[in-house]
């Protein structure tokens, strides 16, 4: 049994974080949200050009840094405690695994490299309704016409980055079942249609397709998107572990500051007992996180419920710090000057993206109940 | 990072696996958690005489005092692979993990030489002396009195939920020599036959009787019975704090095989019933094992107040489980096998044993999170 973290894993986790704190400010995340892409683009080339994390889970032989599902946790953990709008996710994470996975050598030869070099965002289109948020059967079709193209028809919703995507990634029923597709979201019929988000950090869309012409992508899609989505999961459930011990920090702060009836608030027990049940929830969705990253790579039959488990604890974790958090806080925790709103909105959000709870329970249920 | 136990840790485990198939169980013996009750009490001595014989008695104790010497590991995997085999750790958990420690970290060469082999042999079972009715969570305001006495001491007070003391040969007693808090307390190894000891067990709810009330009249303490410095009690202990914890894999083995127990019934695993619950407690289970591994492992002592969060994950656990069970079972739960609606009512004392979980979550807020103490008001002796 054996938890550690190599040198290299706690130096590339140190970087992010030097670099976040230095950069991911509460006024960098306000002026990022006014601009079209959404997210801080000046943060995000200094994350890609400067720590290779738009590489990070691209294999070295495209020229990212190879790492795995432990490294991105890490990173994400960083991500998370800043509430930082970026494409990471659609990006690095889930568009790239995507490819990884796919086994196209052509479209990973098109696209690995710039991605990796941050030149390219990209994004994934899956999910078409709310209950089913790994598709397994698209509505979306796919048809080859006689001139020989493929087009693609349908609605995709909860697209992450869409709109600052040069590549979307789509998963359609084609004349075999369920394939990728590789679509120009500037190709005639692709309308991106940005939703509001409850977390305005997060740049979600519809994708509505009527004929858009697409490329086929070769490989067996439901196993990709199936592996792609468990590090995306991966990557949430770790971005709200860091969020969660941000919102526990900054509500011990305030306890032991603020004062009323002639003592701070945290000697109180009615505080201190949510503050120490905050901080159980997170311990053990750290566990889980760290379950879930190591057994992506070594142990891929404990992953399969290491992984929803890990996504439904940190979800519901990030949730309950986040909203004690302002409730410790008291009216100025319900400002919008304040950040405390940055972690609720994400939490809640986080809490339902890619799978709800419920859904990551069933998935592990599945799994004990077939032994 | 590698979550597997390594070579050398499934030999251990392997090896205790192997003199298992071969030890002499006494028969009838069941695996009766920290505590034996009244009627396994002979079965416990038997038993922890077998381990002893096999090399495994002590198992956090060091070689020196006649221990096993186990990391923090192996003894994590011990009380997991005893519970999977239904077997009770040791005789119990106050003569080996309270007792024994205090005496050979504070003892004199006289008093390890005298108590710690029949702790090990299962001759001796101990009873820790701790709580009184009016000294709960608040331990240091506890009254009992032990007054000067020539060389020695005469104590009267009266101790309560204290685990055996109905038939245990020693007592680990706190008792008051100076003045009030926790600085006027010292430590005494009491043999219970001695006279004007007085130890009635209590009926629990579940009528189990595993508590017992212990009255002390002028009862004479000996110099060679005091343990440690003369008012340094608190210290004794509290060095041992924590140690319980070591036993949390037991725990979670029976944890579980209640949720398999539980899966066989109709509903318990169907998604649209009670699976989705269901499969929330088996991670969290699942879950509450690595983080105990993951704490022990981690380099911090035991003691660390940040192990606490076991405790109180495991003991609310012990209670969602029958309540799960409860739901699966509806009003057949009230009416069938007392067996499943026993889990649920013992499971009322595990937050509140060995520190209430309102204590330990004090604890954490104050030790690990740093938030300021309460403004205490003086307590009775103050």
């Amino acid at each position: 049994m054996d938890f550690d973290l190599s040198t290299e894993q706690r130096d590339i986790a140190d970087a992010v974080r030097d670099l976040l704190t230095e950069l991911a400010t509460d006024q960098a995340r306000r002026a990022a949200l006014e601009t079209p892409e959404g997210y801080d683009t000046a943060l995000w080339n200094r994350l890609a050009g400067e720590l290779g994390l738009a590489g990070l889970l691209v294999p070295e032989e495209f020229g990212g840094l190879g790492l795995g599902a432990v490294e991105l946790a890490l990173v994400s953990q960083e991500f998370g405690r800043e509430v930082v709008p970026s494409p990471f996710v659609a990006t690095a994470v889930y568009a790239s695994a995507l490819l990884a996975e796919s086994g196209d050598r052509a479209a990973q030869e098109r696209w690995l490299p710039r991605i990796a070099a941050g030149e390219v965002i990209a994004a994934v289109a899956v999910q078409e309704t709310p209950a089913d948020y790994r598709c397994a059967e698209p509505a979306t079709t796919a048809v080859a016409g006689a001139d020989g193209l493929v087009r693609l028809s349908g609605t995709k919703r909860f697209v992450f980055d869409a709109v600052a995507a040069e590549v979307i990634f789509v998963l359609a029923a084609g004349a075999d079942g369920p394939a990728l597709y590789e679509l120009d979201p500037a190709a005639r019929g692709v309308t991106v249609e940005p939703e509001t988000s409850l977390d305005p950090t997060l740049r979600i869309a519809t994708l509505v397709l009527d004929d858009a012409v697409a490329v086929p992508i070769a490989g067996e899609a439901a196993t990709a998107v199936g592996r792609a989505l468990d590090l995306v999961l991966i990557a949430q459930a770790a971005d709200s572990v860091g969020g969660a011990d941000r919102c526990l920090a900054m509500a011990v702060d305030y306890a032991k500051s603020r004062r009323q009836f002639g003592r701070p608030i945290g000697s109180f027990q009615a505080i201190k007992h949510k503050a120490a049940e905050v901080y159980i929830a997170i311990e053990l969705a750290r566990t889980a996180v760290y379950q879930a990253a190591w057994s992506y790579g070594a142990d891929p039959e404990q992953a399969e419920r290491a992984i929803p488990a890990a996504a439904a604890e940190a979800g519901k974790a990030y949730a309950q710090a986040a909203g004690e958090n302002i409730q410790i806080h008291g009216g100025i925790g319900f400002t919008w000057e304040h950040i405390a709103h940055w972690y609720y909105k994400r939490a809640r959000s986080y809490e339902v993206l890619h799978g709800t709870a419920d859904e990551h329970y069933r998935r592990v249920l599945a799994e004990v109940a077939g032994r | 990072m590698d979550l597997t136990l390594s070579d050398a840790e499934l030999a251990f485990r392997d090896e205790l696996v192997a003199w298992t198939t071969t030890a002499k169980v006494p028969e009838g013996l069941v695996d009766y958690g920290s505590m034996p009750t009244t009627e396994q009490e002979g079965l416990a001595r038997q038993w922890q005489r077998e381990l002893y014989d096999g090399g495994w008695a002590g198992m956090s104790w060091p070689k020196e005092f006649g221990g096993r010497g186990a990391s923090l590991v192996e003894q994590a995997i011990y009380a997991e692979e005893m519970a999977r085999l239904g077997l009770p750790r040791g005789s119990n958990i106050t003569s080996l993990e309270l007792a024994g420690p205090m005496i050979y970290q504070f003892g004199t060469e006289s008093q390890k030489e005298r108590l710690l082999p029949p702790i090990l042999t299962g001759e001796h079972l101990w009873v820790q002396m701790f709580t009184e009715p009016g000294a709960g969570s608040d331990l240091a305001g506890l009254s009992s009195r032990a007054v000067a006495d020539g060389d020695g001491w005469r104590v009267t007070g009266q101790k309560i939920w204290s685990s055996g003391g109905h038939y245990a040969d020693y007592g680990l007693l706190l008792a008051r020599t100076g003045g009030p808090g926790h600085r006027g307390i010292s430590c005494f190894l009491l043999p219970m036959d001695r006279e004007g000891v007085r130890a009635n067990s209590i009926e629990q709810l579940n009528h189990e009787k595993k508590f017992s009330e212990i009255f002390m009249d002028e009862v004479r303490l000996e110099p060679e019975d005091l343990l440690g410095e003369l008012d340094g009690g608190w210290a004794v202990a509290m060095s041992t704090l924590g140690r319980e914890r070591l036993t949390l894999g037991s725990h979670v083995v029976t944890q579980r095989n209640a949720l398999d127990e539980l899966a066989k019934l109709d509903g318990a695993i169907d998604p649209r019933s009670h699976g989705v619950r269901f499969a929330e407690l088996y991670s969290r289970v699942d879950l509450l094992r690595l983080t105990w591994f993951r704490l022990l492992t981690s380099g911090m002592p035991i003691s660390d107040p940040r192990a606490s969060i076991l405790k109180m994950v495991a003991s609310e656990l012990d209670r969602l489980i029958p309540l799960l069970s409860q739901s699966v079972r509806g009003p057949e739960f009230v009416t069938d096998d007392p067996e499943f609606s026993d889990d649920l009512l013992v499971s009322l004392m595990r937050t509140i044993a060995g520190g209430t979980t309102e204590i330990q979550k004090n604890i954490v807020a104050e030790r690990v999170l740093g938030l300021p103490r309460e403004a205490r008001p003086a307590t009775g002796q103050n």
